[in-house]
């Protein structure tokens, strides 16, 4: 059997729990990362899915009175609230395994069978658990797992969350999600949809407990053996710019400046001028000015990207006006700043 | 002629790879091409075609569009096919070009 990673990094911390999640999927792709088999936890959060709303999944003014941080997670999918009865795990590979070593026709089949592996996990506590396609595994015709999946470049990760004894009243609080959702599966709210695997033992189940027998079931079902190991000083540091740069930002969570990149090109006398701009609603976040053309004192274009940093596109015509500019070179670069606008 | 890609958000170095494939198919067609880069998770700051848009969701990252239709997702796309593709999609004329 193939070795591969076992790690338990302890970060409970919300956003420093997703900056470490990103910074293993990003160096398995950079292949500096092993295979890896991630055991999490977190502090009392919500975390909501790549593509949702705060505003309109999570109840952010009960959120806000309870001290629970809201953060955008790097995967797709629903809102969910996390605390010290809840255990997701991550399995971190490269991409290829899907057809090389595990012979599946896509990424899907990957639900079936790590979710076998949590319904094998959840029945050595004696309870009865099935599949619930395509990716939760329901006890009693209640949730006890769900699980997401997001690729990057070369590299896989596959996730998912057990409740074992999360305080689902809290967790119905802080959750809310569109009526029109539960209603036609017959729910009238979370509380109905969702069960501790402890309340189905009948016996509380540490997060512990429950990755004690996880571990071997994910082993069985992935074909690797686990050992355990830290993380790497790479995946740290990417982990800390990540932490810098996206989970620690409220933009990141919250979206609430628009962000827009765009390259455009145009015709100067002496040479094409490119330009890569970043804007953070109405202000230059970034600027790149590339090409062919001519400029006598080089120090202009860097004065360029200096200057209009943080600058409305009005404001970055003006600049570029007053730098030591070839008249053509300035003349298209303003065209192309007020096409922006 | 609008040009579509989802990116890692920071971005990674592949994809820095596709922004550099990306500059050079803008100076190769100034005027003519305009690039649109989207930050996974990022609430973009213009509205994508509707042939990115249709695809909302299903998108892996990183993914290029070139005039609403997608050319290559999950993986950095290979330099000549997305030039040989601009080229088609800029021959077909403004008229069959998605706003």
């Amino acid at each position: 059997m193939s070795r591969a990673r076992l790690l338990e990094d302890g970060e409970l911390d919300p956003p420093r729990h997703f900056s470490v999640e990103e910074a293993v999927l990003r160096c398995v792709d950079e292949g500096v990362s092993p295979t890896t088999l991630r055991i999490r936890r977190s502090r009392p959060a919500l975390w909501i899915g790549l593509y949702q709303t705060p505003e309109e999944d999570v109840n952010l003014t009960r959120a806000r009175d309870l001290g629970i941080p809201v953060i955008r997670r790097h995967n797709p999918g629903g809102a969910v609230y996390q605390d010290s009865g809840t255990l997701c795990y991550s399995f971190f590979f490269p991409k290829s395994f899907i057809s090389d070593r595990w012979k599946l026709r896509d990424a899907e089949e990957l639900y079936s069978l790590f979710g076998a592996a949590a319904v094998r996990a959840l029945e050595k506590f004696g309870v009865r658990a099935a599949v619930s396609p395509v990716n939760d595994v329901v006890v009693a015709g209640r949730k006890v797992y769900g699980s997401a999946q997001v690729e990057l470049y070369s590299a896989f990760v596959h996730s998912g969350t057990f409740l074992l004894s999360c305080d689902l009243d809290r967790m119905a609080e802080l959750l809310a999600p569109s009526a029109l959702k539960y209603a036609d599966r017959g729910f009238t709210n979370v509380r109905d949809r969702v069960i501790n695997l402890s309340e189905a033992v009948g016996r509380r189940v540490s997060t512990e407990e429950f990755a004690s027998v996880l571990v071997p079931e994910i082993s069985a079902a992935a074909g690797f053996e686990f050992e355990p190991g830290t993380l790497t000083e790479r995946e740290r540091e990417t982990a800390e710019y990540l932490f810098q740069k996206k989970y620690s930002t409220r933009e990141w969570t919250y979206r609430e400046v628009s962000k827009t990149a765009r390259i455009l090109s145009g015709r100067a006398r002496k040479g094409t001028v490119t330009l890569a701009l970043s804007m953070e609603g109405d202000r230059i976040s970034g600027v790149d000015l590339r090409g062919d053309f001519l400029v006598p004192e080089s120090g202009a274009i860097e004065a360029l990207g200096r200057q209009v940093r943080g600058s409305t596109i009005p404001e970055a015509v003006r600049i570029v006006r007053s730098l030591p500019l070839p008249g053509d070179l300035a003349d298209t670069i303003s065209r192309l700043l007020e096409e922006q606008s | 002629m609008r040009v579509e890609a989802l990116i890692a958000s920071p971005p990674t170095p592949k994809c820095e790879l596709i922004l550099g494939m990306l500059d050079e198919a803008s100076a190769a067609y100034p005027e003519t091409l305009r690039v649109d880069i989207y930050l996974a998770g990022e609430q973009p700051g213009m509205t994508p075609t509707r042939g990115y848009q249709s695809s909302e969701k299903l998108k892996r990252v990183p993914c290029v569009f070139v005039n609403g239709t997608a050319l290559a997702q999950g993986e950095v796309p290979d330099r000549d096919r997305l030039m040989a593709r601009i080229r088609e999609e800029l021959d077909r004329g403004p008229g069959n070009w998605e706003p």
